[in-house]
């Protein structure tokens, strides 16, 4: 089990396998911190939003590092930020900040890096919308 | 005549300008009071936090806890030492790294290899390690807040110092404003009474030619002979002359205010001479006295100063015409109470007269007299006579001549 994702009336748990069965998003952008650039394949956080049952509300996410940060549903809403579970074709190791991991679309116009740094979340492990 | 045009369009471009000043000039000292504190912003990483180095330390503690945890699973254990590896490993997540490591001895780069070693003793001081590294980014945190604070503070000051020098811009400016408003409005009101004081003494040197006028042709229904007829008809010629040259109403200000001379070079003794009659004697030399005067202009002022001498007296009135020292003089004295001290020179200012004037009679008199005479190079005084009365002389002088090509005197307001 990766992730678990808490929605007002019940929480869910994902496998990769459940994961990979979700509706996909796919592109390539230079990860801000690895400052590499990877093909990566995920689902969109508007998907897991619809699917927690709070679509439309701010999402909090949790890292098995203990890092926490909320993504402005907005930003979710309009733009195609995936939680990757794939870069490259292949699953994301930890040492390239997986097995989970949130990727921002390469808009740094929409997305500048100073303001989104902290979004790129690393280690995801759990999602909940935000109080 | 092409620097009227020229005149204007600088003119106008000045007060765009000035109108624009206050605008331009809060614009630029706002960009230059702003740049200290976005530069600071720039060097400093721009939203730069020390997370980063704090997530590194708690990973590798992390991990040396996972390895004294008989609890943790090898598959766990290994997902913490893989967490904190990649991100030692990854120097490029680390923001301001070099800043942050010349505020201490940790590096970077040693953590990742005391992490490579992964023995016991090495995850220990890879530990210690990443803990002073965020110690130091801590303290290059400090330091950059101060850096931001005093970039604040002088923000601050030069919102202020700008508030104050564009306020105080704008403020000289309206005073400017009023001040050109005031101008402009004196300048009219002078003009003004210019225009009224040119009119005054046009219609107070009417009044003699057209008494002349109407007495001439009262008498002209009783005349008997065709010489006597001769005479008031040239009288009348006479006066309806003088009328037309004092009366030209699109020149009151060349005739009156800025005089302008027509000079010719008369022999002065029949000029004075006109004046005799009823109560006057006139005395003038054997000889010609030939002077360069505006013949009208100077009956004028002969005509005023006796006029004046009959009207304030009922003695006798003398004129004489004299060369002393080769400049003519023409002296009206008369054998009335004279005039005290303190009124001689108040009377040649505008609608002042004398303590027992008539009730007619404006006070215009002997100010033109004197303005013709100083428009001759001369001027007039009133004294006391000798044995009483009072003596008003004119004294002629030579009279400057126009420049060439130039038909008005200067500083003449031609509006």
């Amino acid at each position: 089990m990766l992730l678990t994702l808490e929605g007002p009336t019940r929480t869910q748990v994902f496998t990769r396998a459940q994961l990979l069965s979700l509706p996909t998003v796919r592109y390539t952008t230079e990860h801000a911190q690895l400052h590499r650039t990877f093909t990566y394949e995920g689902v969109p956080l508007r998907d897991l939003a619809v699917l927690g049952g709070f679509a439309g509300r701010d999402m909090r996410l949790y890292a098995s590092n203990g890092f926490v940060t909320t993504i402005r549903a907005r930003d979710y809403l309009e733009a195609p930020i995936m939680l990757a579970h794939t870069a490259n074709g292949r699953p994301i190791p930890v040492l390239e900040k997986g097995p989970l991991t949130v990727v921002l679309p390469p808009d740094p116009q929409r997305f500048p890096a100073r303001l989104y740094g902290a979004a790129w979340v690393w280690y995801v492990e759990r999602i909940t919308p935000a109080p | 005549m092409t620097s009227a045009p020229l005149v204007s369009w600088w003119v106008r471009l000045r007060e765009v300008v000035l109108a624009a000043l206050p605008a331009v000039l809060t614009v630029v000292l706002l960009l230059l009071a702003t740049q200290p504190a976005y530069q600071t912003l720039i060097h400093n990483g721009n939203g730069w936090t020390p997370y980063a180095y704090q997530a590194l330390a708690q990973d590798v503690l992390a991990y040396q806890v996972a390895q004294l945890d008989p609890r943790q699973g090898g598959g766990q254990r290994q997902m913490k030492y893989e967490m904190a590896l990649s991100s030692a490993a990854n120097p490029g997540q680390f923001t301001m790294l070099p800043a942050v490591e010349a505020h201490g001895d940790a590096r970077l780069a040693r953590i990742e290899a005391l992490l490579r070693q992964n023995t016991a003793a090495s995850i220990a001081e890879a530990a210690r390690e990443a803990i002073r590294l965020n110690a130091q980014a801590g303290d290059f945190a400090n330091e950059t807040r101060v850096q931001y604070v005093q970039a604040l503070e002088a923000m601050r000051r030069a919102l202020i110092g700008t508030a104050l020098i564009t306020g105080i811009l704008s403020m000289l400016l309206t005073v400017r404003v009023l001040l050109l408003w005031r101008a402009e409005r004196e300048r009219r009101s002078r003009r003004e009474a210019r225009q009224r004081e040119a009119l005054s003494l046009a219609s107070h040197e009417l009044r003699r030619p057209l008494q002349a006028l109407l007495f001439a042709s009262d008498l002209l229904r009783q005349a008997d002979t065709p010489e006597q007829r001769e005479h008031l008809l040239s009288l009348i010629e006479d006066s309806v002359t003088q009328l037309a040259r004092r009366a030209d109403l699109t020149n009151l200000q060349d005739l009156y205010m800025d005089v302008n001379l027509r000079l010719t070079r008369p022999d002065l003794r029949p000029l004075v001479q006109r004046a005799a009659g009823g109560r006057v004697r006139v005395q003038v030399p054997a000889e010609p006295v030939l002077w360069p005067v505006d013949v009208d202009r100077l009956r004028q002022i002969i005509e005023n100063l006796v006029e004046n001498a009959l009207k304030y007296t009922s003695g006798p009135v003398e004129v004489a015409l004299a060369t002393p020292g080769g400049r003519p003089t023409i002296t009206v004295r008369d054998f009335g109470p004279g005039i005290p001290i303190d009124l001689r020179e108040r009377v040649f200012l505008p609608y002042e007269r004398g303590s027992h004037a008539p009730a007619q009679g404006q006070g215009l008199g002997l100010p033109l007299v004197r303005r013709y005479a100083r428009a001759h190079g001369g001027d007039v005084t009133l004294e006391d006579a000798p044995g009483g009365g009072t003596l008003a002389r004119l004294t002629l002088g030579e009279p400057p001549r126009p420049e060439k090509g130039q038909d008005t005197p200067k500083g003449r307001e031609t509006r």
